[in-house]
């Protein structure tokens, strides 16, 4: 392709090509399209103030949270409310830690370590540190490095189940457990109820919407008498970041939408696989700086996708891909950082790599502004 | 250049209620000029020019107030098209909404009161994301380890001074909060109930102290707003005692009282629930150095936010809808609570009447400010019916009819003749905000200030009035047409910049990674520069 950039970082129909003539193409297909949706999302809050503006500007759809594995939690928090601390609250306070799942200690582990990995110096004098692994799964040794954790096995099935068990119990109502005994379940309890300030943590993906509602209501009812709170270990996605600067800017997480003139908020209408499916999308622009992922609707749908480039490779319907950088390595970045639990400026190891979403969707806008190119 | 011709001047910060010309030239105020060749007259014979309302007082971004968003969508006008007039449906929820509607009131400036240093990232982005309006952060201390620490090891005046100068100029807020001095902090041990003498479990120290302690570090480093203070026992029965304590404990030193209404509570009656208003107003009216603002609460839906955890999960058994969400930050922690304020209820009308006695009571307009503490008593678009019923006595007497009988006759509303003037409503959202925050920049008319001028029909239906102006101007441009946005612009950000010592950093940043874990700069507000925030300004601060 002449005046191709080396390297290449824009494909069309899998043919490298220039940044420019990517944007180019992507605008013509964004004025052809019926109905446009915005999906994934793994941007900083620069990129998705640059999605909000275009979406807005073009009346097309936004499921930021179908992609990611947050949505539950948000989805909780807006049906029953929540119970919230941050990492760092967590690591100089919590007198217990009740993990629950598999996930934490293996995708969380890091996060987790940087909780545990010394004594809580503003509990009480004295305190030590307990953890308690609700739904414990055997792990190699060299993986896993906590201390005295008190394991307590049920099958992944059963882990909601013996949550909402553990509540009616510990609320006094009668149960018959099936994968705990009422006496490990009693003893459970105690440890529980003995925190000072107890927080329970999970990787988000390892509970669903009602888990969590059911856990914030053992919080509830923990709160009666003692503190004990919640921590979400959150993917490292900005999936987190992203719903919260939607939220500023559209008052809705996911799932809205801008065709008419007032946004509209609806999580089954707008969710990107429903609309690749019945057609009513025809198109979607894949967002994933972070890390490559493809979402399994993609087949579906004509795509834009600006992540990692694939150059066409697997993906059939992927018409055009533009290649950006990865927030806070590429180019500095404002977004949730997992340590500290809130947004926060990433700065670029090397910056002046591939251009940022944030940059490809700016000057996507622009381009929509110029007359159209006559048709070859 | 433009010359609003032939209006009503109202500008109590000059003494001036005439009728008089208004020039204007790129962003300032001028005086009459002698060559006025290509300039651009509109008429506003018969209109009200007032400046810019400043709000002190209003939660309007940051990581508490996006979580209301998030718990309540059910009240956001895209989900729930019926009834479309609740309050809060009007509000709009959005920081883009946000600065439309505050703009077509005639409001120019807004001070977010209650940003947690730590999340002051996420305020100033969402400030960023609010168009038309300048606005501010006041941040958040009083709970934090770091501060409780330096009391209890008794570290002396200019260690704190140090320490307040080094998170202000972090998390780039334009003044000091302290809420519930300690009780948060108290919270994490445990206990439910935490008053100005109380001592904070671990560190030995009382809520007076932190409070006292804040307040002079604020009056040393020269930041023109004094302490804003959020007293302990907000919402309980028999609490006016702790305001008046507080005030008392403040010995004379400046402070500001936020929403005093929450305050305002006696014990008497059958109920124990009373308006001590009269009381708390006196108080206020005999102490010069303290100003307040009131956090009217007005009839309907909202949604409360506030950095008072203790007080939010002792409300949470009231929300409705039923759910709320209660948060254990570093320092302060937060809780959402969604509420229903209803006519019908003795408490909520105590509530109303206690605002309303504290807003007549309180002789002085330059040291009682216009809040619902949005939207805490009631959200921001509800302000013109409150104006409607400072001014209007009949109109209060309407709706104190309708209210229950018993709790009206625990109060001295109904006594109460007193009508603000379109003067003292002036000086009330106008030129006393502005001296309070510092900024002699803006809240009056005279040559040089910045051209925030809000011009409005003079009608006799006085929220009809306020809800939407005429012509709204923002730094000399014409942001409001009607009531309607004409143009939309970006705003600045306020702040004060104190210079803390480079020993105080050291400490600080040693103290993170130690105590944290983590790098002090993931809770640092970036410089301007870097784009991911809006243009700020610094207001001086002198020492």
């Amino acid at each position: 392709v002449p005046g191709r950039a080396e390297p290449a970082v824009a494909f069309i129909d899998g043919q490298a090509c220039t940044l420019e003539e990517a944007v180019a193409a992507a605008a013509e297909r964004l004025r052809r399209s019926r109905l446009a949706v915005f999906a994934g999302l793994g941007c900083d809050v620069d990129g998705v103030r640059s999605v909000v503006r275009l979406a807005r500007r073009i009346g097309g759809a936004i499921d930021h949270l179908g992609g990611t594995a947050y949505g539950a939690e948000i989805q909780a928090l807006r049906d029953a409310g929540f119970f919230l601390t941050s990492p760092a609250e967590a690591r100089v306070r919590a007198d217990c830690i009740l993990v629950i799942g598999p996930g934490a200690f293996r995708d969380g582990a890091e996060s987790l370590r940087r909780i545990c990995d010394q004594a809580p110096r503003l509990a009480a004098p004295q305190a030590s540190r307990s953890i308690i692994w609700l739904g414990s799964q055997k792990l190699a040794a060299r993986d896993f490095e906590f201390k005295d954790v008190l394991p307590i096995a049920v099958p992944s099935a059963q882990l909601q189940p013996t949550l909402a068990t553990l509540r009616a119990h510990l609320a006094g109502r009668p149960v018959r457990s099936t994968s705990l005994s009422v006496r490990r379940l009693d003893a459970v309890g105690q440890l529980l109820r003995r925190a000072q300030f107890g927080v329970a943590i999970w990787a988000c993906g390892d509970l669903d919407a009602l888990g969590i509602e059911t856990l914030t209501g053992l919080m509830r009812d923990l709160n009666r008498t003692t503190r004990f709170t919640c921590l979400p270990l959150i993917p490292d996605d900005n999936a987190a970041g992203a719903a919260m600067a939607l939220t500023w800017l559209t008052g809705f997480p996911s799932n809205i939408c801008f065709a008419r003139d007032a946004v509209d908020f609806d999580p089954w209408r707008f969710d990107a696989a429903r609309l690749a499916a019945s057609g009513e999308a025809d198109l979607a622009i894949w967002i994933s700086a972070f890390r490559e992922t493809w979402p399994d609707w993609a087949s579906q749908i004509e795509v834009i996708s600006l992540g990692r480039a694939g150059g066409g490779r697997a993906r059939p319907r992927c018409s055009i891909e533009i290649e950006v950088g990865i927030p806070g390595v590429d180019h500095d970045s404002v977004h949730m950082s997992a340590a500290s639990g809130s947004l926060a400026v990433h700065c670029a190891d090397k910056p002046g790599g591939a251009p940022s979403v944030a940059e490809v969707l700016g000057s996507l806008e622009a381009r929509l502004d110029r007359p159209r190119r006559a048709r070859r | 250049m433009i010359r609003l011709a032939g209006g009503r001047i109202i500008d109590p910060a000059h003494g001036r209620d005439e009728i008089a010309d208004l020039w204007i030239a790129q962003e300032k105020i001028i005086p009459p000029p002698t060559d006025i060749s290509g300039h651009e007259t509109i008429d506003v014979a018969g209109r009200i020019v007032m400046a810019g309302a400043i709000d002190i007082h209003s939660h309007i971004a940051g990581a508490s107030v996006n979580t209301a968003r998030l718990l309540l969508p059910e009240h956001n006008k895209a989900h729930r098209r019926r009834p479309a007039t609740t309050p809060l449906s009007r509000l709009g929820w959005t920081t883009g909404e946000t600065g439309r509607l505050y703009a077509s009131m005639g409001y120019t400036t807004v001070v977010e009161p209650a940003i947690a240093p730590h999340n002051a990232l996420h305020a100033h982005l969402e400030l960023a994301d609010t168009p038309i309006i300048d606005k501010a952060i006041l941040a958040v201390l009083g709970n934090e380890d770091f501060l409780l620490s330096l009391l209890r090891a008794d570290a002396g005046p200019e260690a704190i001074r140090d320490y307040v100068a080094a998170t202000v100029a972090s998390s780039r807020a334009l003044g000091v909060k302290v809420v519930n001095a300690g009780g948060a902090m108290a919270f994490k041990h445990n206990i439910r109930s935490f008053g100005l003498d109380d001592i904070v479990p671990s560190y030995g120290i009382t809520s007076r102290r932190i409070v006292t302690a804040l307040q002079r570090a604020v009056a040393e480093l020269g930041i023109p707003h004094p302490l804003h203070v959020h007293c302990n026992n907000l919402g309980e029965p028999g609490n006016v005692e702790t305001a008046l304590a507080t005030i008392e404990a403040l010995a004379g030193a400046r402070a500001h009282l936020a929403h005093v209404q929450f305050y305002s509570y006696g014990k008497e009656g059958k109920r124990g629930f009373s308006s001590a208003a009269a009381r708390l107003a006196e108080a206020i009216n005999a102490a010069p150095h303290v100003t307040v603002d009131v956090g009217q609460l007005m009839f309907g839906e909202t949604v409360t936010v506030s950095s008072d955890v203790l007080r939010q999960f002792t409300a949470s058994n009231l929300a409705r809808p039923r759910k709320s969400v209660i948060i254990d930050g570093e320092g302060n922690g937060g809780g959402i609570v969604p509420m229903i304020y209803r006519r019908s209820s003795f408490a909520n009308a105590i509530q109303w009447a206690a605002g309303l006695e504290l807003f007549l009571l309180i002789e002085d307009p330059c040291r009682v400010f216009f809040t619902t503490d949005h939207p805490n008593g009631g959200p921001f678009t509800l302000y013109p019916e409150l104006f409607a019923l400072l001014m209007d006595r009949e109109l209060r007497k309407t709706w104190i009819e309708t209210l229950p009988k018993a709790a009206m006759e625990l109060t001295t509303l109904p006594e109460i003749k007193r009508e603000y003037s379109l003067g003292e409503i002036a000086t009330m959202t106008r030129a006393a905000p502005a001296k309070l925050l510092g900024l002699s920049d803006r809240g009056h008319l005279g040559a040089g200030a910045l051209a925030d001028v809000a011009v409005y029909h003079e009608r006799r239906d006085r929220a009809a009035m306020f809800r939407s102006a005429d012509l709204v101007f923002k730094d000399g441009q014409l942001v409001v047409r009607n009531g309607k946005l004409a143009t939309s612009r970006s705003g600045k950000t306020l702040q004060v910049a104190p210079r803390p010592s480079s020993a105080v950093e050291r400490r600080l940043d040693q103290y993170y990674r130690d105590l944290y874990g983590v790098s002090r700069d993931l809770f640092v507000v970036p410089e301007e520069t870097r784009g991911f925030l809006g243009p700020f300004k610094s207001v001086p601060c002198g020492a």
